[in-house]
């Protein structure tokens, strides 16, 4: 290595990439689901702010999806936002856009965090959603795939957070790792509890599961820079 | 009389408003208040510090709880031990990271660094002189690593709740052979602690460099008591001029190989054994998202 190339890789500070990515189906319009959505990059934006821990290691980015899945705010320093957008909903509920769209931005994501000198470390996804995906199971699955291909690097942790009529069985084939010392879960509400008040209490774990994550990003551990919502929770409503 | 920092305070690093030395850019680090942990580990000191001097060697060593460990209110989960053993032939010790998973994992480090300690003392007190370079390099191969770590790893585990611990352990010759060198070794028993030397102001690690060059960087490390790969010791002769460092990841993630600025800081700093408290302010600064606990004991051969 030249003492430049060396000099580079010396000099790297550490960052933590967040993804939440939003069913924004017709049914999330229903219970206060999408308003409840909307407080999240707010509260996160809170959070970094009053957070020096947070604020130097955290990025974060929005996407939604329903046919089509799309950018919401693009990965950065909230700090940065002096307009967070809202999420609006449209059509039905395509996983395989999601996935799709994750991998076309983390992968550009890394690559631009790469070049501004920072040091990466696995990224994240919190995916919110109230439903079953009404993909062909083909395209889903290569979908799902692709993005968490081991010949991809930067493949992702993925969280799912049901909310609604969303049920466990439906949702723990997209979460990833599934297995292993840092395997990642979903995390669904109880029949019955208001879609509101579920993703105002994902919004709690994953604003919980980031500053544990930003207070230990750098320590030896398992988790590889990330630490998921408690998983002996069994609270979780 | 000038203290150092007025010569050296440049673009690069300088001091905060507060005293604390900063490498380029402390984003916001310097709001942090420490916080104290709770309970029976609050009496965990936040910092410790010794130095002092053996025969030829010149020794300083810190280990400092990280302000991700003083925001939330956390132990300090590093440990080190340094110490001449009980003929003052060698200066020996251990840097230890507990691993997070482990609540209560600074305590592992600390008996890590108490129980390798004292066989790699009972070992070196076995030994004969060290002969030259050739010799030297055997009978550091040849010494009980796998003895260490079987016990050391044997006396965690008879702890319940004491989590695992990193451990690299090193020893320096006190008095240098005729060549003017001092035998000296380290060795990488579990995890990502590690060592560099320091001479002419260029850093040599002694071992891989962690996520080095890595797409994605990775926290995950190996730790006693569990499976740990073969242990491969560092044989070297400390000259004249030369320091041994030897850190805890805290200090290893912002130096890496020593080639950036936080390289550049270090050498300068460190280019005689500086005062004591001065040296827990170069280990302690502020660099934007390193957090960790950082422990650092250097030791100079042969200062005037």
């Amino acid at each position: 290595m030249t003492d430049e190339k060396r000099a580079t890789e010396d000099n790297r500070t550490l960052v933590l990439a967040f993804y939440v990515m939003v069913d924004v189906s017709q049914s999330m319009s229903y219970g206060g689901a999408l308003e409840s959505a909307n407080e999240i990059m707010p509260k996160v934006a809170d959070a970094i702010d009053a957070s020096p821990m947070l604020a130097d290691i955290v990025r974060f980015g929005a996407m939604d999806f329903s046919d089509d899945a799309r950018v919401v705010l693009r990965l950065g320093d909230l700090r940065n936002v002096p307009m967070i957008p809202k999420f609006t909903t449209r059509g039905r509920t395509s996983y395989a856009a999601a996935f799709r769209l994750l991998r076309q931005e983390i992968e550009r994501d890394v690559v631009q965090l790469r070049q501004d000198n920072f040091r990466v470390y696995r990224p994240v996804v919190f995916m919110i959603t109230d439903g079953e995906p009404t993909d062909e199971d083909g395209e889903l699955e290569a979908a799902y795939k692709e993005l968490t291909d081991p010949g991809f690097k930067a493949r992702p942790n993925i969280l799912v957070f049901g909310v609604g009529t969303a049920t466990k069985e439906a949702l723990d084939p997209w979460v990833y790792p599934k297995t292993g010392a840092k395997a990642m879960r979903s995390y669904v509400a109880r029949a019955g509890v208001e879609p509101k008040t579920a993703i105002a209490k994902a919004t709690e774990a994953l604003l919980g599961s980031i500053v544990a994550s930003a207070q230990s990003v750098d320590e030896a551990g398992q988790s590889g820079g990330f630490v998921p919502p408690d998983d002996d929770d069994d609270d979780w409503i | 009389m000038t203290t150092g920092s007025e010569a050296t305070a440049g673009a690069d690093w300088f001091p905060h408003a507060n005293g604390r030395w900063v490498v380029e850019d402390a984003g916001r680090q310097a709001e942090v208040e420490p916080m104290p942990a709770g309970g029976p580990d609050g009496v965990r000191p936040d910092t410790v510090l010794d130095g002092g001097r053996l025969g030829g060697l010149t020794y300083r060593a810190t280990s400092q709880r990280g302000l991700a460990h003083q925001n939330a209110g956390v132990v300090r989960q590093d440990s080190y031990l340094v110490r001449p053993t009980g003929d003052d032939r060698w200066l020996i010790g251990c840097v230890a990271d507990g691993v997070s998973n482990g609540p209560r994992s600074h305590l592992a480090a600390d008996l890590v660094c108490r129980s390798t300690t004292m066989r790699l003392a009972q070992f070196l007190r076995d030994l004969g002189p060290p002969g030259d370079a050739e010799v030297w390099t055997a009978s550091v191969n040849s010494l009980g690593w796998p003895e260490i770590v079987a016990e050391t790893s044997e006396s965690i585990r008879k702890e319940p709740g004491w989590g695992s611990s990193t451990a690299v352990v090193f020893a320096v010759a006190a008095e240098p052979l005729a060549d003017g060198g001092h035998p000296a070794l380290v060795a990488v028993l579990a995890g990502d602690s590690t060592a560099l030397l320091l001479g002419d102001g260029t850093w040599t690690p002694l071992g891989a460099v962690k996520n080095d060059g890595a797409e994605i960087a990775s926290t995950a490390v190996t730790a006693l008591p569990g499976e740990v790969p073969a242990i491969r010791p560092q044989a070297r002769m400390l000259r004249p001029g030369q320091a041994l460092v030897v850190i805890s990841d805290g200090l290893g993630d912002p130096l890496g190989s020593g080639g950036g600025v936080v390289g550049r800081f270090l050498a300068t700093m460190w280019q005689r054994p500086p005062d004591l408290l001065a040296y827990a302010g170069h280990v302690g600064f502020y660099r934007k998202s390193f957090t960790d606990d950082r422990t650092a004991v250097t030791i100079w051969a042969g200062v005037p």
